[in-house]
């Protein structure tokens, strides 16, 4: 589409995998085995040469911003108080106490999906775009795009599982609203994946649910995908599977 | 299911106050253009209102010299005038001052017929004799003296009645 604004350079932020795009074109990939260590392979990244672009998005990996369901809870009677029912429950996701939060949708009448966001990470987006001169315009979780995507597609599906570097991401509907939203976090091993998604469909109320599947990858013997699921970020990455 | 929203990029302070900058000023310059407008309009309009009274007193003047011309010009208008100055003038209020006067015993006025536009004044009398005729032209004379009343007619009527006309023709009014 074509826009006044330069092209947003996409990177991608995981604890097992680095990746910087530019629409199709990929710009740079590692696969560090940390957190930390993928910090610092985008450190180096920009410091070696002038970054590309002076908007980026970043997208973030299951692992790093995790979701859980927040349900209706009687008592809570304010979008504040829900926020704090939500925080209550990080430690006990093994999550950072001091984690950012975002809750979604607002209103209380519906369970909410609630996302946690890694301090470290958190403080390593506020700073290192400004750091190498460019301007931080989104920080989104990656399985967050994949889940606008999956929606959009003709057969609206039932769950959809994201898998990235780190994790994998469940997301499933109960009627409007969400019925589950998990991270399942460290998980590489794609039997254990495929296993993970195979468990959490047979957990499924429906008898044959349509589950849409979206994965990332990072190694560079992967398909090129970006024309089938044109608009997508990261897109070179991206397949489906359902 | 739908889709979430979810974004933790700080919003840019920079961006909304460069945001609210750019609608400040535009609101500034639209403001600034709509007083400009405001202006113009007003001076036009007043520029209207002054034209169109200049022309209402150009004609109004035009419309009264005309008129002035035609009142100068038309004979009718300048006698009229010369008409209306002599009864402006004329010492009516004297001349019947004169003749109530000008009392005589023995003698009583019958007529007075006073033109102004010629003036000429007209006393007509009865006297029981001639000489108190005289004295009544002799009083009308007194006072004011510059009326020169002039016994133009008097014959007697019957043995002891006289009849008379005394004029008076005022000149220089």
């Amino acid at each position: 589409m074509w826009s006044v604004w330069p092209e947003p350079v996409d990177v991608y932020l995981g604890t097992r995998g680095v990746a910087v795009c530019r629409g199709s074109d990929v710009l740079h990939v590692a696969q560090p085995g940390s957190a930390e260590a993928c910090r610092a392979e985008l450190r180096r990244w920009a410091a070696h040469g002038r970054p590309p672009g002076l908007r980026w998005r970043v997208w973030l990996s299951g692992g790093l911003c995790q979701p859980w369901l927040v349900s209706v809870a009687q008592g809570v009677s304010s979008v504040a108080e829900r926020a704090l029912v939500a925080r209550a429950s990080l430690a006990g996701l093994g999550l950072a106490p001091d984690a950012r939060l975002w809750i979604e949708p607002a209103t209380l009448d519906q369970s909410a999906v609630a996302v946690a966001l890694d301090p470290a990470t958190a403080n390593f987006a506020d700073a290192w775009p400004r750091e190498s001169g460019a301007r931080l315009v989104s920080l989104r979780p990656w399985w967050a795009e994949a889940l606008g995507h999956g929606l959009r597609r003709a057969a609206r599906p039932d769950a959809v599982a994201v898998v990235d570097c780190d994790s994998v991401t469940w997301l499933a509907a109960d009627g409007a609203g969400f019925s589950q939203a998990k991270a399942f976090t460290p998980l590489t091993e794609p039997a254990a994946i495929a296993q993970t998604i195979a468990r959490q469909k047979l957990g499924m109320a429906a008898e044959r649910p349509v589950v849409s599947t979206w994965t990332l990858r990072l190694d560079a013997s992967a398909p090129r995908a970006g024309a089938l699921h044109t608009g997508l970020p990261l897109v070179a990455f991206a397949e489906v599977a359902e | 299911m739908r889709p979430l929203a979810v974004d933790f990029a700080p919003r840019s302070p920079w961006r909304r106050r460069s945001v609210l900058a750019l609608a400040t000023v535009v609101w500034a310059l639209a403001a600034l253009q709509g007083a400009r407008l405001w202006q113009h309009w007003q001076a036009v309009r007043q520029q209207e209102v002054l034209a169109a009274q200049a022309q209402e007193r150009a004609g109004l003047a035009m419309a009264s010299e005309r008129a002035r011309r035609l009142a100068a010009d038309d004979p009718v208008q300048v006698q009229r005038r010369r008409e209306l100055q002599r009864l402006q003038t004329f010492p009516l209020a004297e001349v019947m001052r004169s003749v109530e006067q000008a009392h005589v015993v023995g003698a009583r006025l019958t007529a007075i017929d006073v033109d102004a536009m010629s003036g000429h004044a007209q006393v007509e009398f009865e006297a029981d004799s001639l000489a108190i005729a005289t004295q009544l032209v002799s009083a009308l004379r007194a006072d004011p003296p510059h009326f020169d009343w002039q016994l133009e007619e008097a014959g007697q009527m019957s043995t002891n009645t006289f009849k008379g006309r005394i004029s008076l023709q005022l000149t220089g009014y």
